[in-house]
């Protein structure tokens, strides 16, 4: 037999049961091993335990009140009674209380269980119905004021959107005025990366700028991103495809590239090109 | 034939046809388990009461819904009585009117009841309600049947509503749980009584 096939055995007894069995088998196992033999040692002791309180509560019974108050409940045969029952039938079926059934004969009226009806609501009780109402009333403020704002926030998607609320976080380096800037004054970062036979490109790593220099190519960027067919006129980058907040407000990368001209062969045009991190282009500039 | 030899379901259907010497034997014969299930589940006399009285009248109510193919009345009882206590634990604590422990009320009524037993055995007892009482309720109760009320298995899945299974797995976890509360009180006990010693020994 196995510790496993004596739990399950262990628990197809009561815990009487199993305290006084004699089954071979268990006997045998427990014999053998000691965590079940331990076990079992404790299930006996919760069960002598179990048979103490069982013992020394047997006698304890319910008052002759309570039996007398079900008698008198009983003896009533008026259609009063009968109604009164009913209620309160209804009343423990909904969940209501009732812990004294008040009943009303003829000419008398009476309780079942009189200690247990409170005379006046208790302070407690009434502190508690106070909070809850009161937590009661935060909720529904609270559903209100969501309300309030999600038709303030409707509102605000729904008219003109500003220019500058599509614009990148201001702790993001990449915009499209700055890389003209970045790439005239960095000249020892910029790094040759073509290869022969194809066009040249240079590259400017994009650095922070100042907040007051960001607005403007911020801007420029929204307006980009709101409508990509438009031509953006400032500083001479055209937009390249739709650009939203989240795709474009990583870091990106201005390259300078020479690029074969179908006007003037033999002599390329410059041009600087805004990548973004994944590689896509977002704009580009013809450079005179 | 006495009523004493009636089965409950006979003292049942007269009791319902307006017999009161057939309810009163009725009572009689169940009141103790369902207020002892009552007292085992709150620890409160006043629950237990409440209970008792409301388990009757709503047998005096729709005792005639009882199916006897469907199980005993006495599982049919505890089953109505788990629910009132239920109902009464909830709307107890909900009035926090727990102003007394139901613990403290258990162990004043042991003292009560055995005024001569020995302080060990008291206390064990004690001890034994108390972790009782702190079993989460789907715990207690088939504990408190299963153990205190001896229901078999398939009786006590009647009573509280579920399957057979789920109370052999609910009882198993029970007794586990029953035994750690225990060797903590147990430990608890034996620390409180040490430094008990140590004070008298330590007295001049």
């Amino acid at each position: 037999m196995t510790c496993r096939e004596f739990k399950h055995d262990a628990a197809s007894l009561r815990l009487v049961e199993l305290s006084q069995t004699e089954d071979p088998r268990i006997v045998d196992h427990v014999r053998t091993c000691a965590a079940c033999d331990s076990w079992l040692q404790k299930q006996r002791l919760l069960a002598a335990s179990m048979h103490a309180l069982r013992s020394r509560t047997a006698s304890l019974e319910a008052g002759p009140d309570v039996e007398r108050a079900l008698l008198r409940v009983f003896r009533q045969d008026t259609s009063a009674s009968v109604t009164a029952l009913r209620a309160s039938a209804e009343a423990v079926l909904s969940g209501k209380r009732v812990t004294s059934v008040g009943v009303q004969g003829q000419d008398q009226t009476f309780r079942l269980h009189p200690k247990s009806a409170p005379a006046s609501t208790p302070f407690a009780l009434r502190l508690s119905r106070f909070f809850e109402i009161g937590a009661y009333a935060a909720v529904a403020a609270a559903v209100i004021v969501a309300v309030l704002l999600g038709i303030h926030l409707l509102r605000l998607g729904s008219g003109p959107r500003p220019v500058q609320s599509q614009s990148l976080p201001q702790h993001v380096a990449p915009d499209i005025a700055q890389p003209s800037v970045v790439a005239a004054h960095a000249a020892p970062d910029t790094a040759v990366l073509s290869k022969p036979g194809q066009p040249r490109a240079v590259a400017h790593k994009v650095s922070p700028r100042p907040a007051h220099t960001t607005q403007k190519s911020e801007a420029v960027v929204a307006q980009a991103a709101t409508d990509d067919s438009q031509a953006d006129a400032d500083d001479g980058y055209m937009a390249l495809m739709f650009c939203d907040p989240l795709s474009c407000s990583s870091d990106s990368q201005v390259v300078r590239m020479e690029l074969p001209s179908e006007n003037r062969p033999g002599q390329p045009q410059a041009a600087d090109v805004v990548v973004g991190y994944d590689g896509t282009v977002r704009a580009v500039r013809f450079v005179n | 034939m006495l009523l004493t030899d009636w089965t409950d379901e006979q003292l049942l259907s007269q009791a319902l046809a307006g017999d009161e010497a057939a309810f009163t034997a009725l009572y009689r014969r169940r009141q103790g388990p369902v207020f002892r299930f009552a007292m085992h589940m709150s620890g409160s006399t006043q629950i237990a009461e409440e209970v008792t009285q409301d388990v009757f009248i709503f047998l005096l109510q729709r005792g005639s819904e009882f199916d006897p193919a469907r199980g005993a009345l006495g599982a049919y009882l505890f089953g109505v009585a788990r629910n009132y206590v239920r109902r009464a634990l909830e709307r107890k604590y909900s009035e926090n009117m727990l102003n007394t422990p139901v613990e403290d009320e258990a162990a004043a009524l042991m003292v009560e009841h055995d005024p001569g037993e020995s302080i060990a055995r008291r206390q064990t007892s004690t001890a034994v309600w108390k972790a009782v009482l702190s079993l989460p309720e789907h715990y207690r109760e088939v504990v408190v049947l299963c153990d205190l009320h001896e229901l078999s298995y398939a009786a006590a899945a009647e009573a509280v509503g579920c399957a057979i299974g789920t109370i052999r797995s609910r009882l198993h976890r029970a007794h586990d749980m029953l035994s750690k509360k225990l060797r903590h009180s147990a430990v608890a006990a034996s620390g409180i009584s040490g430094v008990a010693a140590r004070c008298v020994h330590d007295m001049p």
